[in-house]
């Protein structure tokens, strides 16, 4: 039945809905695998379905949750992407994981870039970090992408994760950034895409 | 879109941001043993978004229990029904300041004719072999001795509540 509150966002391959039931076997199948070292896995049986029930149940308290992404084209799943912030967290955090054999297609960009959006002009979030483990190579890089700095005095959640500040909403509209992932997200759409203008040689 | 139920001394109501102390503070008596206990904040939190999260995985779930008067959370009761549950389960715990008032058998009362509601109509409950004060409770409750299986890999028993009419 899933969750008649959660908003749908779309972009030009994907589409944002709320976790339903018949995900499940993909969440659990990365969250069960080595995949979700970086997202507090592997999990068992038991702890991945209490997670999966409170992806919702997260929505459902702070108002803002994560997102299970869909390709439009097929409506198969590729990963989640969204804001969490459970208890004792030091504030709110936007987060992704995608699926391992989804990876290297840009989802995660795609769809982090379309959460931040959704977050900063709809629920009027004037900040956001992202919490990295500093072996997450993959991870800190899409932050980067992201106009993300890491800042070294925010809190930590526990010590062993980075923090990363995404720019703010101003610093962000129309800004070099901005238009980078733009287009490194239309690349991706279409990789035959050439921006007007691009050089002949 | 989730129920409340009210009986003579309790409300029963969503799991709410608010009942998180609460809950911590349940979930760090040896007690919450019988219920996955004890739990670190951290799980506690797992534990209240995914009971919220169930309702609307479900359509069922739980019910947190608190008293009328003062509004103090003293337990839950309702549906539990992980994904790897043989069925879905009346489940039940209170705290030890609620234990011996007859809270834990109201609130699974009124949870049960709420489970009936949802067609739920004759649900049983999974305890443990050595939870004697459980097995008290579910007898008090009309639900009988079933069968015994394999719940997690720890034996457990199954006691089957009589229909309910909704």
């Amino acid at each position: 039945m899933g969750h008649r509150d959660i908003p749908v966002l779309t972009t030009k391959r994907l589409i944002l809905r709320a976790p339903e039931p018949q995900d499940y076997p993909d969440f659990k199948a990365t969250f069960a695998s080595y995949r979700s070292r970086f997202m507090g896995g592997p999990l068992n049986a038991y702890e991945t379905w209490m997670l999966y029930a409170a992806e919702i149940g997260h929505w459902e308290i702070r108002g803002f949750g994560m997102w299970m992404i869909h390709l439009a084209e097929t409506d198969e799943t590729v990963g989640m992407a969204g804001g969490w912030c459970p208890a004792k967290w030091p504030e709110r955090e936007i987060a992704w994981i995608i699926w391992p054999n989804k990876a290297g297609k840009g989802y995660a960009l795609e769809a982090t870039d379309a959460v931040r959006r959704y977050y900063y002009d709809e629920q009027g979030w004037e900040t956001a970090v992202s919490y990295i483990d500093p072996k997450n190579l993959d991870s800190i890089r899409l932050a980067e992408r992201l106009g993300c700095k890491k800042d070294h005095d925010a809190p930590s959640i526990d010590g062993n994760d980075a923090v990363y500040r995404h720019p703010a909403p101003d610093a962000l509209r129309g800004s070099q950034t901005a238009h980078g992932i733009a287009m490194e997200i239309a690349h991706y759409q279409d990789p035959l895409f050439k921006p007007k203008g691009w050089a002949i040689d | 879109m989730i129920p409340t139920l009210t009986t003579d001394r309790l409300i029963l109501r969503a799991p709410e941001a608010s009942d998180f102390d609460a809950l911590c503070a349940y979930f760090r008596d040896p007690r919450s043993a019988f219920n996955g206990g004890p739990k670190e904040p951290v799980d506690v939190w797992t534990m209240l978004t995914s009971a919220l999260g169930q309702w609307h995985l479900r359509g069922h779930g739980l019910w947190f229990a608190h008293l009328r008067d003062t509004d103090a959370l003293v337990g839950f009761a309702g549906i539990f029904h992980p994904f790897d549950w043989p069925e879905p389960e009346l489940g039940y715990g209170v705290t030890a300041e609620a234990e011996g008032k007859g809270i834990a058998f109201e609130a699974v009362t009124a949870a049960r004719a709420g489970a009936a509601r949802l067609g739920l109509t004759r649900l049983p409950s999974f305890i443990a072999p050595d939870n004697a004060r459980s097995q008290a409770l579910a007898t008090r409750l009309g639900a009988s001795f079933e069968t015994e299986i394999t719940l997690r890999d720890k034996p457990a028993q199954v006691w089957r509540h009589p229909e309910v009419r909704p």
